[in-house]
């Protein structure tokens, strides 16, 4: 959607009388340039740059011209060259502005705003390159050259109210509300009267913003309270928003401590919205019932009656009933009529309930449902039959009773074998009991019954992936997407950054990269046949294996990357809302996604992506993975001369099949790495995970969205191990010392203290220490005793471990505890997981 | 309910997976996926009726007919053939099958046919009741060997209605 800005250069001013040709020749070369003609004001540029190859303005412009007729690398050739010349000669403020709007586009935006600035600093009269400036700073969190920018640029330009929001917006920003409010309170005195019909919107929304800055300025005081609600009931007439109005005259009741009133309001907003669970959580608080379970079923049996429809009323007497009677008939009320009226919903609605107490919720809607199926005549009330099945599988599901489960859904399924719901539940049944291609094709099978059903072709993609059958995959989801020019719709789901699929593709591809390099493997150990036909047979199998490997690997790395890319880009499509909110008056939508903008490297998608491609850099880091070609150049050269008929026939096919891969992996035109082998072929695993993943995580993660394993597993192999103490100390902050998992961060620092040769002494020492402070009872003595047993220390002084503390054990751990030794107690452990949990650790994480 | 639960709507090509579910789901004979797919092939020249039966928003029964023109004086007596007419186990009695004949029979009139024929396996007593009961008569003797992939009989009656 990024339309990529183009920037509207520079006017004629700032210029010195009696202006050179080659001044003169830029003007003309900007007009072009700023009417996209980029070939023409390219050539008239290199007629200037003929005459007089040191023209600053002219190299500048050049490069900006060359880098939107996308010949990127020249561009930046000749910014160099414009750089090179220093102050003396250097570029005129046009020059400078020119440079600047070409960082912009290259995205280097501190750099940007670096010659914007200095553009202005050195004479130029165009003021517009304020407003450029304060995107740039806004884009950069820099709030302080923001205000001033802002500021500036609503100095030249007061007639705009865009420039009042910025200016407002800018202060409030830098922590001054009370300023921010000022500013606004200016403008609407001078708009007093003047507003046209569609400034209404704009204005309200002012209005509500300014009530936002002065109840947040306010604080706990009550006369500035008693102020805001003043203004409140002044805008009142105004506001469009009538939400917000109210919620914010409730939350003023509430410090105000008018709790009747606040209740009150509260009253009025559930009559606007029954279905909103926060505003009886609300009206609870006011009326002060949140601790009194007897009151809070009086005024939810009295809601009840007036919104007989609602949700709410019906649901949150559940969380708090104690008495098994009145719970069971709650419950009952509850459940059937949704399942009567065919709520597909229903078990998902309830499932807080199982959480919360499962013993309880499960055994009291187990015998509900099962009671009311027993009651029914299926072919009386067919439709209650089925969704009461439906129910009972899920039940049984959440109960990790597959067997029971899978006989719900086959009952359902004999009766209406035409609904889609009931082949995706049973598709999810039969994953968890571990058969993915099973699953994947009980959902193709529902999704046959309507190929327009966008929502079950999804699912099927999902599951055929997870099965890791990519090519059926591909082809089911090709059907949705746009195919010009492309074999599959894998280059337009790229296109639309639709994470789920390439995320879910990375990850399939990353399994069969484990399968494929297991194989691998096993055929390198096997032995070699003394049959010369034989041992040329094994080496080109060799050869396809290692093939397969690097591309699977690196695909799995091109997706994980991928998606990278999709977040780099959210961030940088925010540049055009710093102007654009301004302009349209939604100060409050522009905050709100402003806020959510420097958090996004911490979206579940993004941390999943960082995970997963750390897994595999990993991976090659511990592997030290050469280069796929090296590896087994040396079994091919000698026999492959030999018998180099066959060598070339097996060679084409290889080529046949590369080109092949390539046509149906493309993601982006003119891609030159499709395959992502340059990806997989790194020497600098680790440093190209801090650049392309982990770095913006861990720029934005906050103490909660903090992943500690992550972050200890990555500092462990770069050597740092007083920050692995650092996280695992947090991580033992959060889930306890004696949590298995850090006995498993803990043996891992160990071990590196005790083995590692490329560690220094003084970093072993400091990590110590650390780990002396935090673990008072460790046997740190016993490190040099090479019979301690380390496993049955970690056994006896940490909790059972859990499957994720040993696998983390299996990864980083070799020496000090035996891997077999680790390897055992995985498989012990595995016998209390689901289906689908084991078959994956056996297949993919014990080899 | 106040409104009536049954609905019947056109077959389309993007639903036929669910018409085929209950054909093969009903009938002991499997249909392969041509057979379904044939309605919508553009270069087939033959007229088909087809809908779909609801019970509320779930489809539950299918119907699909051939119109046979005398022109070419084939084989098969010239008339509506019902190729196919299903409807789940659990949604008998509900007077879905009769909407979806009575569909067939308006459409046979619009062509100016006036016999309706089907096929029904001779071990299939339900459906030979149904027919009876909607004013079929079986015709002649039952065709030897007529259902080829079929776990029931495969034997079948010729009925015909006159409309």
């Amino acid at each position: 959607m990024s339309k990529r800005r183009v920037g509207n250069v520079a006017r004629p001013n700032g210029l010195p009388i009696g202006r050179s040709k080659e001044d003169a020749n830029l003007l003309e070369a900007l007009k072009l340039y700023e009417a996209k003609n980029y070939k023409k004001s390219l050539k008239l540029v290199e007629t200037s740059l003929k005459k007089n190859s040191q023209h600053t303005d002219s190299l500048a412009l050049k490069a900006l011209n060359l880098y939107c007729t996308d010949q990127k690398e020249e561009a930046e050739t000749y910014v160099n060259r414009a750089l090179a010349k220093g102050t003396v000669g250097g570029p005129s403020p046009i020059g400078l502005h020119i440079l600047g709007i070409y960082m912009r586009n290259n995205k280097r935006y501190s750099e940007a705003a670096k010659f914007f600035q200095s553009s202005l600093d050195n004479g130029s009269k165009n003021k517009q390159i304020y407003r450029d400036l304060a995107t740039l700073y806004a884009q950069e969190h820099d709030y302080k050259n923001l205000l001033r920018a802002r500021q500036s640029y609503w100095e030249e330009f007061m007639g705009y109210r865009a420039n009042w929001t910025s200016l407002a917006i800018a202060h409030d920003l830098n922590g001054q509300p009370q300023e921010a409010s000022n500013v606004l309170s200016k403008l609407e005195e001078l708009a007093k009267g003047k507003l046209g019909e569609a400034e209404l919107y704009e204005h309200n929304e002012c209005l509500m913003y300014k009530n936002d800055l002065l109840f947040r300025a306010a604080g706990d005081d009550k006369d500035k309270l008693q102020r805001v609600f003043k203004h409140l009931d002044e805008i009142e007439p105004e506001v469009f928003d009538k939400y917000a109005w109210l919620e914010r005259r409730a939350s003023l009741y509430m410090k105000l401590d008018e709790k009747m009133n606040a209740s009150k309001v509260y009253r009025t907003l559930i009559k606007r919205n029954p279905d909103n669970f926060r505003y009886y959580r609300l009206l609870e608080i006011a009326l002060g019932v949140q601790n009194d379970d007897q009151r809070r079923s009086i005024l939810y049996s009295n809601l009840e009656r007036f919104y007989p429809r609602a949700e709410p009323p019906k649901f949150i007497p559940l969380t708090f009933i104690k008495d098994e009677e009145t719970y069971t008939q709650k419950l009952s009320e509850y459940l059937l009529p949704q399942i009567e009226r065919g709520v597909p919903a229903t078990f998902n609605n309830v499932k807080p309930l199982y959480r919360k107490d499962t013993e309880r919720t499960s055994r009291l809607a187990g015998k509900i449902v099962l009671t009311f199926l027993a009651n029914i005549d299926h072919k009386q009330s067919p439709l209650a039959f089925v969704w009461a099945n439906y129910y009972m599988c899920q039940h049984f599901m959440f109960l990790k009773d597959f067997a029971k489960a899978k006989e719900y859904i086959d009952a359902a399924l004999d009766h209406t074998p035409t609904m889609v719901e009931l082949y995706i539940l049973k598709a999810r049944v039969l994953k968890h009991a571990g058969h993915l291609v099973d699953a994947a094709e009980t959902v193709n099978e529902g999704r046959k019954l309507d190929l327009q059903d966008r929502f079950i072709n999804t699912k099927t993609v999902k599951y055929y992936l997870r099965a890791n059958l990519i090519e059926k995959a591909v082809e089911v989801v090709s059907i949705f997407t746009k195919n010009d020019g492309s074999v599959n719709g894998v280059m337009d789901l790229h296109l639309m950054e639709a994470s789920w699929f390439v995320g879910e593709q990375a990850e399939s591809y990353y399994r069969l990269y484990l399968a494929e390099k297991q194989k691998l493997n096993e055929l390198k150990e096997s032995d070699v046949s003394t049959d010369e036909e034989a041992q040329l047979e094994r080496a080109n199998q060799i050869r396809l294996l290692a093939y397969e490997t690097s591309k699977f690997g690196g695909l799995a790395l091109k997706r994980w990357t991928a998606i990278a890319k999709f977040f780099k880009q959210f961030e940088d499509d925010q540049l055009d809302f710093h102007s654009y909110c301004m302009r349209k008056g939604v100060p409050r939508a522009y905050l709100e996604m402003y806020h959510w903008g420097k958090s996004i490297f911490t979206l579940p998608m993004y941390v999943r992506a960082t995970k997963g491609a750390a897994k595999l850099y990993f991976d090659l880091y511990d592997s030290h993975v050469k280069s796929v070609d090296d590896e087994n150049e040396d079994g091919e050269s000698s026999l492959a001369k030999k018998n180099s008929k066959k060598a070339k026939k097996d060679a084409a096919a290889l080529k046949k099949r590369i080109d092949e891969d390539k046509k149906t992996t493309l993601t982006v035109e003119k891609d030159n790495d499709i395959l992502g082998e340059t990806l997989i072929s790194t020497t600098t695993p680790l440093q190209d995970f801090y650049d392309n993943f982990y770095a913006n995580f861990a720029k934005e993660a906050t103490d909660t969205t903090r992943d500690f394993i992550l972050e200890f597993e990555y500092q462990l192999r770069c050597g740092k191990l007083p920050l692995c103490v650092g996280a695992l100390a947090k991580f033992a902050d959060i889930h306890g010392t004696t949590n298995s998992t850090v006995g498993t961060m803990v043996l891992s620092v160990l071990e590196k203290i005790k083995f590692s040769t490329e560690i220094d002494e003084l970093t072993k020492k400091l990590a110590l220490k650390g780990l002396e402070r935090q673990f008072s009872s460790l046997p740190l003595d016993q490190l040099e005793n090479e019979t301690f047993d380390w496993l049955e220390y970690f056994q006896q002084s940490f909790d059972a471990p859990t499957l994720e503390a040993l696998l983390l054990l299996r990864r980083s751990v070799s020496q000090i505890v035996s891997s077999d030794a680790v390897k055992q107690l995985i498989l012990e452990n595995l016998g209390s997981q689901e289906p689908t949990v084991q078959d994956s650790v056996l297949k993919y994480q014990l080899n | 309910m106040s409104k009536d639960p049954v609905n019947l709507d056109n077959i389309y090509a993007n639903n036929v997976g669910t018409f085929a579910k209950i054909v093969n789901t009903v009938l002991p004979v499997t249909y392969p996926e041509k057979f379904f797919d044939e309605q919508f092939d553009a270069k087939n020249k033959s007229t088909f009726f087809g809908q779909l039966g609801y019970f509320g928003e779930v489809a539950v029964g299918g119907v699909r007919a051939e119109l046979i023109a005398n022109k070419n004086g084939g084989v098969k007596p010239a008339g509506v053939y019902i190729q196919v007419l299903a409807v789940l186990a659990a949604y008998r009695g509900r007077a879905i099958g009769s909407r979806l004949l009575s569909y067939i029979e308006e459409q046979s009139k619009e062509h100016f046919q006036h016999k309706i024929f089907a096929h029904v396996a001779v071990d299939n007593e339900e459906g030979l009741e149904w027919y009876k009961k909607h004013g079929f008569e079986i015709e002649g003797l039952p065709l030897k060997d007529y259902y080829k992939d079929t776990t029931g009989s495969p034997d079948a009656y010729v009925l015909v209605k006159q409309v």
